[in-house]
């Protein structure tokens, strides 16, 4: 999978707008997440939003490594980066980014 | 006016960890480096220390404490019932109290009439005391907060002896809260070396604090005396610390400096050493602010042996501390390979004699505990015994929200209890928006945002701007129930894979007014009080008590509890929850609705307060608890102890003394909520100690409904409003009053400013009074 598949993103934007219960849908892709307005996006919110992600693409778990969270393009990457990476339909998956 | 402290002795110990059941066989295997660190099937196999024999909490905490009783060869029964209280810190109580609740409003529900007691109260009535009695849930600092309690109350003469402990135990949520943020270690945990996260830990563990006095009279043996605490919050992240450790630095100064003494008197530290990277940074690097000479004292962590053992690690390491003391023996920490960056004592214990040694604690929320240990009693500082000024308050109620549009309704109509359709946080959302940022409102549960926005109230009102010296003290007697049934039913439900990081932490009271300070900037101490319906009282004596010493200028005492379903349910089921209006002192019940309320004071230092030129609302003349149980399980609750609060808190304000009391009318603010079982016993309390004939009595529930612990701070607000010239609240009486009401309740209008009693109890037989009076009384 390329991490420029819209249904990569379109789940990551998701799941960081129900983590921080704002939207993140025009939130630009290489912006730092932590400047939204109205949000935290600290540790935590990470923590969320990696558990999250690791569920929907069904990668195993990793550390909290706050490089690879900072912003849509650098989640985008770390899901890329990880190995048999499947967008959610291919894995039939449940999970979104709204859960 | 000021008062000498006494010194306060350890003469009684007990501890109970995986390592086994008695303070010696613990202390010897963790001086040999022995772990109980393992893994547990039952607990999605982590690594863990349980606990060999794990009853029920309250049986548990009775074992336990009055083992280190009988440790310090204390027969109860020679002693003035009254001398005696108990300090507990735990942060099972919340869940204990839901799955009690659950249980009473299930389908096939227990019998039961009351509603839960804290884990302490069966402790307190075996062992008969009728002393003060808290209950602390400050997170992981919640047990080393209670040996602070229990220290003042010893130190300024509110008991002889205070049994202080703490308890916690593990289940599956906890596990999976902590899994949650991926901090357990898949390893036995190894703190200042390979950091790579924590083993969690069962364990109860319990000291007796003595007047040294009485230690002396009795020829007992002195462990170890307790010289000072400091607390302290750091408003930098709910769940880490900052990586300078600022926090625990200024609360290892003041604690220190409070004690008279120098960071190179201090020959041990007893450290946090979780073994999660930001716990084991932060303190290393406030380690080194504070020892800056060149032999900075060793520091070990017993959490690789018996795990992170959450709300019971400061009693167990004040218990371990004072074994270290006493043996001159100081404990290792195990798994400390390589080269730690300081002196962990690695591998086992070493000899050396040490005089002076620290034991330090750090919680979510931000909040931190030092406590102060040594061989000598060491020069106890005076305690002026500062004038205290209330400045601010914040209601958040179904009545009204804000002090003053409260106070408003309370001159009005009486409802006899909450509008219809009110009963949670929830209801009370879009009301609260104004005093939250929003960028903290989706994080916080309904005791979090009831919480912040009272506080905030309260800090707007008083006009305060610089929070570096104001604490915060919560008090819950439900704790953050929402939470807990949310993260019980999502394990249930989903799995325990399936707990939010962001939500999980809300699952601690020092989380929730961890929110409060950052919302606000607090840096002065954070503790939480869950100790039922009187919390909010025990934790106005705290703040008290806090801002005497020096720890603070200024504490927000803030009271709050929400209502979840199962809660409301449950209190149906035990008669507490009803559908027509609240009619205090009925002779019939009538208790009205239980809802969800919130109220905040800002309790400050007058001269601080008179020199930033602030508004007061009123003073604290005074303050007490007492405890004891009931005659029966329909009487729960004891007249005679609830009367014991009242005349002490009176005693302590009469400017002519105890004699004076007697013969001054004052305005009585009661508890009662429409609960014979309550008011009859709150009744014949009042009757006994109260005499004047121009006392009037009055019972804010019969506006408000049943709070829980916001109903004391509640009252109050009202109170200084009414100290300060204002009318009584009109609230629903009964058309059956309770023989001997009617000439309270009917006692005329009061020319004028006059002093007002608060008074409040929990079901486990706790009993809590304040009086204020208008500004500018008091020493």
């Amino acid at each position: 999978m390329s991490t420029d598949l819209p249904d990569a993103e379109v789940v990551i934007r998701d799941t960081v707008g129900a983590v921080l219960n704002t939207s993140a849908a025009e939130w630009p892709r290489d912006r730092p997440l932590d400047e939204l307005p109205d949000a935290i996006y600290d540790s935590l919110a990470q923590l969320e939003v990696l558990t999250r992600v690791e569920r929907a693409f069904r990668l195993p778990p990793r550390p909290v490594e706050p490089d690879h969270l900072m912003s849509i393009d650098t989640i985008m990457a770390m899901v890329a980066e990880s190995t048999a990476v499947r967008t959610p339909a291919e894995t039939g998956a449940a999970e979104g980014g709204d859960g | 006016m000021s008062g000498t402290p006494r010194r306060v002795a350890v003469t009684g110990m007990y501890l109970a960890s995986g390592l086994g059941v008695g303070t010696e066989q613990v202390w010897q295997a963790v001086c040999a480096g022995a772990s109980a660190v393992g893994r547990c099937s039952d607990l999605a196999d982590v690594f863990a220390a349980r606990l060999p024999d794990a009853p029920e909490a309250a049986l548990l905490v009775e074992r336990a404490g009055l083992g280190a009783l009988g440790h310090a060869g204390i027969d109860p029964d020679a002693l003035d019932p009254h001398e005696i209280g108990i300090a507990l810190g735990t942060n099972s109580g919340s869940e204990d109290l839901w799955t009690h609740y659950r249980r009473a409003a299930g389908a096939d529900p227990v019998p039961a009439r009351h509603p839960a007691h804290t884990c302490a109260d069966r402790l307190g009535a075996a062992l008969g005391g009728r002393g003060p009695k808290a209950v602390f849930a400050t997170g992981c600092i919640a047990s080393a907060n209670a040996v602070g309690y229990a220290y003042d109350a010893v130190a300024t003469g509110r008991a002889t002896v205070m049994l202080v402990g703490g308890y916690e135990a593990l289940n599956i949520t906890t596990v999976a809260t902590f899994a949650s943020w991926k901090s357990i270690d898949s390893a036995p945990s190894a703190p200042y070396a390979r950091s790579s996260g924590l083993n969690l830990g069962e364990a109860v563990a319990f000291l007796v604090l003595e007047s040294e006095g009485s230690a002396r009279a009795r020829g007992a043996q002195v462990h170890s005396y307790v010289l000072g605490y400091g607390l302290t919050s750091d408003a930098y992240h709910i769940t880490a610390p900052p990586p300078d450790g600022s926090g625990l630095r200024t609360a290892m100064f003041g604690a220190l400096g409070r004690a008279g003494l120098a960071p190179d008197t201090v020959g041990y530290v007893n450290g946090h050493g979780t073994g999660t990277p930001a716990n084991d940074t932060a303190e290393l690097n406030a380690m080194r602010a504070v020892f800056t000479g060149p032999n900075p004292p060793p520091m070990s962590s017993s959490k690789p042996q018996v795990g992170h053992t959450l709300g019971a690690c400061g009693a167990l390491e004040a218990v371990l501390t004072t074994l270290a003391l006493r043996d001159g023996l100081l404990p290792p920490t195990a798994n400390a390979e390589g080269s730690p960056p300081w002196d962990v004592v690695p591998g086992t214990a070493r000899r050396a004699e040490v005089e002076v040694a620290l034991s330090n604690s750090i919680a979510f929320g931000g909040a931190c505990c030092s406590l102060v240990l040594g061989r000598n009693g060491g020069t106890p500082r005076e305690r002026p015994r500062k004038s205290l000024s209330f400045t601010g308050a914040g209601v958040v109620s179904g009545l009204a929200t804000g002090r003053r549009p409260f106070l408003a309704a309370l001159r009005r109509e009486p409802s006899g209890g909450a509008p219809d359709g009110f009963r949670s946080a929830r209801d009370l959302d879009d009301s609260l928006r104004d005093f939250i940022d929003p960028k903290y409102r989706p994080r916080l549960d309904g005791l979090g945002a009831m919480t912040v926005a009272a506080a905030r109230m309260a800090w707007d009102d008083a006009g305060l701007r610089d929070g570096t010296r104001v604490g915060i003290v919560l008090a819950t007697a439900a704790g953050p129930i929402g939470t807990v049934e949310l993260l019980n039913e999502t394990v249930e439900r989903e799995g325990p894979e399936y707990i939010s990081a962001v939500h999980a932490p809300n699952i601690v009271s020092s989380v929730t007014a961890g929110y409060a300070t950052l919302e606000l900037g607090l840096g002065g101490p954070l503790a939480a009080v869950s100790t039922g319906d009187a919390s909010g009282l025990i934790a106005l004596g705290h703040a008290a008590d806090l801002i005497r010493q020096g720890q603070a200028d200024a504490v927000i005492v803030v009271a709050a509890d929400d209502v979840t379903d199962t809660l409301a349910r449950a209190y149906r089921h035990y008669g507490l929850h009803g559908p027509g209006a609240c009619r205090p002192y009925s002779r019939t019940a009538a208790p009205g609705p239980v809802s969800a309320g919130a109220a905040a004071v800002v309790l400050e230092a007058s001269e601080h307060a008179r020199a930033r030129r602030a508004t007061e609302l009123g003073t604290l003349l005074g303050h007490a608890v007492s405890s004891g149980p009931g005659p029966s399980e329909d009487a729960p609750l004891c007249p005679e102890s609830w009367s014991r609060a009242l005349r002490r808190a009176l005693d302590e304000s009469a400017p002519g003394g105890a004699g004076a009391r007697a013969a001054e009318a004052v305005d009585v603010y009661g508890a009662a909520r429409g609960v014979p079982a309550v008011d009859d016993a709150e009744l014949t309390a009042i009757t006994s100690c109260l005499k004047s004939p121009g006392t009037r009595l009055t019972a804010v529930a019969g506006a408000t409904g049943h709070c829980q612990s916001a109903g004391a701070l509640l009252s109050l607000v009202a109170a200084l409003d009414g100290c300060g010239g204002g009318p009584l609240p009109r609230t629903a009486e009964p058309s059956d009053p309770l023989p001997g009401a009617r000439a309270y309740l009917s006692a005329g209008p009061a020319g004028g400013s006059r002093r007002a009693l608060v008074s409040a109890a929990s079901w486990g037989g706790t009993y809590a009074a304040a009086v204020v009076g208008p500004t500018g009384e008091g020493p």
